[in-house]
């Protein structure tokens, strides 16, 4: 995706974020205190100017993508996208099942996966690698900073 | 300030703290050497472990990291032409022709050489602009706090790197953040959505994790298995006498240029590597030679680099305005423990102000003293396996976030901050200006508010108090300036050039 089709993207969504904020910020109650604005008044303030900056971006994008037509257009690769959306459902799946299964397996098993697919070749560093910073790291915060990371449920 | 200091010295050269400096400068100089890995993603990522520490030794720890990773970033942009950190890019166009020359020992050892002067002696002028700054700034009332923090807020456009549009968007974005939780003067709760984790708003560490850790792992996760290799082996390290003298002619004014241009909200050692190289090319008898292994070109830009590290201190701790985002996270930091920097912080921690001032000189001398001794050993780290390290970093992210309040939301919220930096990151977006919305947004509204309460409404305090109206014309021409450079700016298919 170029970068002027991004902005226009980009300008649509943020406009949707500013008139969602102006929206919700109607609801705020006002102030009795005289002279006070209110608890609306900055909120609204910055999502005016926000909303303005977001056409502005999305003119910019229209204006990008128009001289940019005929140009041939960055591509990424579709498996450096299925890698990046894999290493995201990784990383949100670590923190789902940590409360359950403990820091100490999910984090080893976390960090096995990941090694795994950074190319990593062999299996004995990679899990060697694994349990001892799991273990290190659930010690120094554990016992040395006193953090209560989450234990096994199951 | 010389008994505050008389008292710090002690505290600082205690073994514990000399001990946390050791480790933060060798964790810097590890994590500053790897191509990728920034002195802002590693403070955030490691900020937890500050924790559990008294202020002093948390502080002495970041101060550690902060000032060696940057130093070291160096150390891959002289030897194999990449930037270990963004401001080690002005390193590359003197550091790594030397290195070319077959003297890529001489150019770590003068990169180190220069470091060291930049930060000791940037860290002596920002002792004393910080202390006159904070003295003066002690009487402030609300507006001028506004003013302030408006002016703060107008540097966006000025730090956008170009996209000034995208910088406002960011910053604005960062405010918006900012307003999640309860309203600072009336105390009823926004954009909560009957969601009590969000009453308190968003803490601003797991955020910062989030934008500067997560989001670039996942911006670099195809290179992750690839690594770079040096090819030369490094001799000669220690500058001879020649090379002193001659880096002596450059190193007073690339300070001095260096701990202003630090000392400005929003900058840092980028832009003030850049300035001081190209005015001392601009003063040079032969510009030819720069750009080809000048000696003055890298001295000036290691100098400045590391002077503007001090400098961002200034604002940071005189007016609570970070002065980057290392500096922002350090706000955070003492803000855990509920510290907050500013124009009282040098009445009321005046041993922990002075302190940081100490503990700075003393983690140049570490860096002058195991830059040097260990410079093969460092060289080495480029080469170190990026497939083991970035797993452990983003699991770093995760307990770090979690570690602040040991809760699962901090994490969410890191995640969703990585999710979004990332985007952010693709989109072209600058980062810093958010962190400058998420810090002083809530200065600004609180203090505007409060002002306007004072004034029954009226805006005549933004003209009728001196100090007031300074500072808004100050944010008028920040605003104005970058929008008229912007404008004579060509647009291409790929932006702003």
């Amino acid at each position: 995706m170029g970068q002027g089709k991004g902005d226009i993207i980009g300008g649509s969504v943020l406009s949707l974020l500013a008139v969602t904020i102006l929206i919700l910020s109607a609801a705020f109650p006002r102030s009795p205190q005289m002279g006070d604005p209110g608890t609306a008044f900055f909120p609204n303030l910055i999502a005016i100017v926000f909303l303005l900056c977001s056409v502005g971006l999305f003119v910019e994008g229209f204006r990008q993508n128009r001289a940019s037509d005929g140009a041939p257009k960055k591509r990424e690769q579709a498996e450096i996208v299925r890698l990046r959306l894999f290493f995201i459902g990784i990383i949100a799946l670590y923190i789902i099942v940590m409360p359950f299964f403990g820091f100490l397996i999910s984090t080893f098993f976390f960090l096995l996966v990941i090694i795994k697919l950074c190319n990593t070749p062999g299996w004995p560093i990679p899990v060697t690698i694994a349990i001892v910073t799991s273990v290190s790291i659930y010690f120094a915060f554990r016992e040395i900073l006193n953090v209560p990371l989450p234990e096994i449920l199951l | 300030m010389w008994e505050h200091i008389a008292a710090a010295i002690p505290l600082v050269l205690a073994w514990n703290s000399l001990l946390l400096m050791l480790i933060g400068v060798v964790v810097g100089i590890i994590m500053g050497a790897l191509p990728g890995m920034t002195a802002t993603m590693t403070v955030a990522i490691l900020v937890s472990f500050t924790y559990g520490m008294p202020p002093l030794n948390g502080m002495m720890l970041l101060l550690g990291i902060y000032a060696s990773a940057l130093y070291a970033g160096s150390i891959p942009a002289i030897l194999i032409r990449i930037p270990g950190t963004p401001s080690s890019a002005a390193a590359v166009l003197d550091g790594y022709p030397i290195c070319q020359r077959g003297e890529a020992g001489r150019g770590i050892g003068i990169s180190t050489f220069s470091s060291f002067f930049g930060g000791v002696f940037g860290t002596f002028i920002a002792l004393f602009l910080a202390s006159w700054i904070a003295k003066f700034a002690i009487g402030f009332g609300s507006s001028e706090y506004f003013a302030l923090a408006f002016f703060g807020l107008t540097i966006i456009a000025n730090i956008s790197e170009g996209y000034v549009i995208k910088g406002l968007i960011a910053g604005f974005l960062g405010m918006l953040l900012s307003q999640i939780g309860i309203d600072p003067i009336q105390g009823s709760p926004r954009f909560t959505f009957q969601n009590v984790n969000l009453v308190s708003g968003i803490a601003f560490i797991p955020v910062m994790i989030g934008l500067f850790g997560l989001s670039e792992g996942l911006a670099i996760i195809e290179k992750i298995h690839a690594r770079d290799r040096l090819k030369q082996a490094l001799s000669n390290i220690v500058p001879s006498w020649s090379d002193i003298k001659r880096m002596m002619s450059t190193i007073p004014g690339a300070t001095f240029i260096g701990a202003f241009v630090g000392a400005a909200p929003g900058t840092g050692g980028d832009i003030a590597s850049f300035v001081s190289y190209n005015e001392r090319r601009r003063w040079a008898k032969d510009k030819s030679a720069y750009g080809k292994g000048s000696i003055d070109g890298l001295t000036a830009a290691e100098t400045a680099k590391n002077a503007a590290t001090a400098g961002a201190l200034v604002p940071t701790l005189a007016l609570g305005i970070p002065g980057d985002s290392v500096t922002a996270i350090m706000i955070g930091a003492l803000m855990v423990h509920g510290l907050r920097p500013g124009p009282l912080f040098f009445e009321s921690n005046p041993t922990l102000a002075y302190g940081i001032y100490v503990g700075f000189i003393v983690v140049y001398v570490m860096i002058l003293v195991l830059g040097l001794l260990g410079a093969r050993m460092w060289a080495r780290v480029i080469s170190a396996p990026a497939n083991y390290l970035w797993p452990v970093i983003f699991v770093l992210c995760v307990v770090g976030s979690f570690a602040m309040r040991s809760s699962l939301f901090d994490v969410w919220s890191m995640f969703g901050a990585g999710i979004l930096g990332y985007f952010l990151r693709r989109g072209k977006y600058p980062l810093a200006p958010m962190v400058l919305g998420i810090i002083l947004g809530p200065i600004c509204e609180t203090n505007l508010r409060r002002s306007l309460i004072l004034s029954a409404g009226s805006l005549d305090f933004l003209y009728m108090r001196p100090i007031t109206l300074a500072l808004m014309v100050l944010s008028l021409v920040s605003i104005i300036l970058p929008l008229i450079r912007n404008r004579q700016t060509p647009v291409t298919a790929d932006g702003p050039e």
